[in-house]
């Protein structure tokens, strides 16, 4: 395949063009990781992390890419593992401090959201996803999913995004109050 | 503005499907309204939330996809991998102890007899040794942090071992056993022979023995490495040729069993009793005993073999 056709591949939502990259750029990135004190478990994270950043700037009209994709995909993993080992470093100095390690809100957030999105179901989850992590039009997703113009998505994104709300204030109000 | 409106133009601004134009107006609204601005913090945190959501999704896909052997390359030579390789020899040199010659080697699960194929035979050949392996170096305290707890389990095994000698030597690694190996001949004429008088026969048997580890470790090129943790909860990562359990093995010896079938390759683990069937996994990964009465049956075969 070549890196134009990985690409319009990847413009279309295929996430088998996701499952290919991975393979093809496995080796070559994790052993990035791996040569610079990361463990076999850090350096897929780091690689799925940075292969996800990709494929949202891919999949979201926002990748200007200049270079082969895996030069584009390296740098991308040596950013994600050098921010990784800079909040490890901190990790390990708020810990000589004896300081307690507590929670970041915004993961608390995050996990809320995520929980409530599980709960959601289809077809919201896909609207809403389709949305905000792919960023697609309306019309685009009207296409993808079968609905009869960009307006029926929009409606549908309304009373989707308000179910979500629901959830997740219900669940953050718990969340803020008894932790 | 009503409230529908102001949402959908919130989710416009924070998916960047306003034009400059439209931006800066807004970004001029949010300027002068601190309610605004909280609101937009709040959305920026769901919106967010929904693409960690669908990231999730995304890397259990990834989790799921099988890498082949070739995929992950060797790394560079660490101390973890030093050790890996010593356990590998431990465990190989430990495969040779409990086999005898007539026996099918379970890791190669090949007809691969243990003896003196192709080596010139003594004359006094086929002695049975009953031998007390003390691995000195090993054992030694020195040692103790580099030195995984499997290695240590083997310290005073008493197992039998029928082998033939060889004249033929290998000058391969023989300073590892040399020295570390007590071998108590069973008694010939009545004398116990001490190490000083059976060093030369002793080092021929190294010499045996380190080419009957090669052969193993030629056959199985699994480096196998021993993350120690207190926890009951034994885990393993198993990616190309390399094996990393995680977990309590300081209780007994492991067994790594290995059925090569023309098709696939298959791995199993044996510890304290139970069968544990090895995927490749790039992730942590529990084990899970065995408890298919089947396949139980079969490992029980292939280990007893």
């Amino acid at each position: 395949m070549t890196e134009q056709q990985i690409l319009d591949h990847i413009s279309r939502g295929d996430e088998t063009a996701l499952d290919y990259l991975y393979k093809k750029y496995y080796p070559m990135m994790t052993k990035m990781v791996l040569k610079n004190n990361g463990t076999v478990e850090e350096a897929n994270d780091v690689y799925q992390d940075a292969l996800i950043v990709f494929w949202q700037k891919a999949i979201s009209g926002d990748l200007k890419i200049t270079s082969k994709i895996s030069t584009y995909l390296y740098s991308i993993c040596k950013n994600c593992w050098l921010k990784e080992l800079s909040r490890k470093k901190r990790l390990s100095y708020t810990e000589q401090e004896g300081s307690i390690v507590q929670s970041d809100p915004e993961d608390i957030m995050s996990k809320v959201v995520q929980d409530a999105m599980e709960v959601l179901g289809d077809p919201c989850k896909s609207v809403l996803t389709y949305y905000y992590f792919n960023e697609m039009s309306m019309s685009e997703i009207a296409g993808r999913m079968n609905y009869s113009n960009a307006d029926t998505v929009k409606a549908k994104k309304y009373k989707c995004k308000k179910r979500l709300d629901v959830l997740i204030k219900k669940n953050y109000t718990q969340e803020d109050f008894f932790n | 503005m009503k409230s529908g409106d102001q949402e959908e133009a919130i989710a416009q601004y924070l998916t960047r499907r306003m034009s400059e134009v439209e931006r800066s107006a807004f970004e001029q609204k949010i300027s002068e309204s601190p309610q605004l601005a909280q609101k937009i913090e709040f959305e920026k945190q769901i919106a967010q939330g929904i693409k960690n959501y669908k990231k999730g999704i995304l890397k259990s896909r990834l989790d799921q996809l099988e890498l082949g052997p070739s995929i992950v390359e060797t790394t560079s030579i660490t101390t973890k991998t030093i050790l890996a390789g010593i356990t590998v020899i431990v465990i190989g040199g430990l495969s040779y102890f409990m086999l005898t010659p007539g026996e099918i080697l379970v890791i190669e699960n090949q007809e691969t007899i243990i003896g003196t194929d192709g080596m010139a035979e003594d004359k006094n050949a086929k002695i049975s040794l009953e031998i007390d392996t003390t691995y000195a170096m090993l054992s030694d305290k020195k040692e103790d942090e580099r030195t995984s707890p499997i290695t240590k389990d083997i310290e005073n095994t008493t197992v039998k071992v029928s082998t033939k000698q060889s004249k033929k030597e290998s000058k391969s690694d023989k300073v590892i056993l040399q020295a570390e190996v007590e071998v108590v001949l069973p008694d010939m004429d009545g004398t116990e022979i001490s190490f000083d008088e059976t060093f030369d026969s002793l080092q021929d048997f190294s010499d045996d023995l380190m080419k009957n580890q090669a052969q193993v470790n030629s056959v199985s090129e699994l480096e196998v490495e021993i993350e120690m943790k207190k926890t009951k909860k034994l885990k393993y990562i198993y990616v190309g040729e390399k094996l990393i359990l995680i977990g309590d093995f300081s209780a007994s010896t492991y067994q790594i069993i290995e059925d090569n079938t023309i098709a696939e390759k298959k791995l199993y683990l044996y510890f304290e009793q139970e069968y544990y069937v090895l995927s490749v996994t790039s992730e942590k990964k529990t084990l899970i005993p065995v408890r298919d009465i089947r396949l139980l049956d079969y490992l029980v075969d292939l280990r007893n073999k």
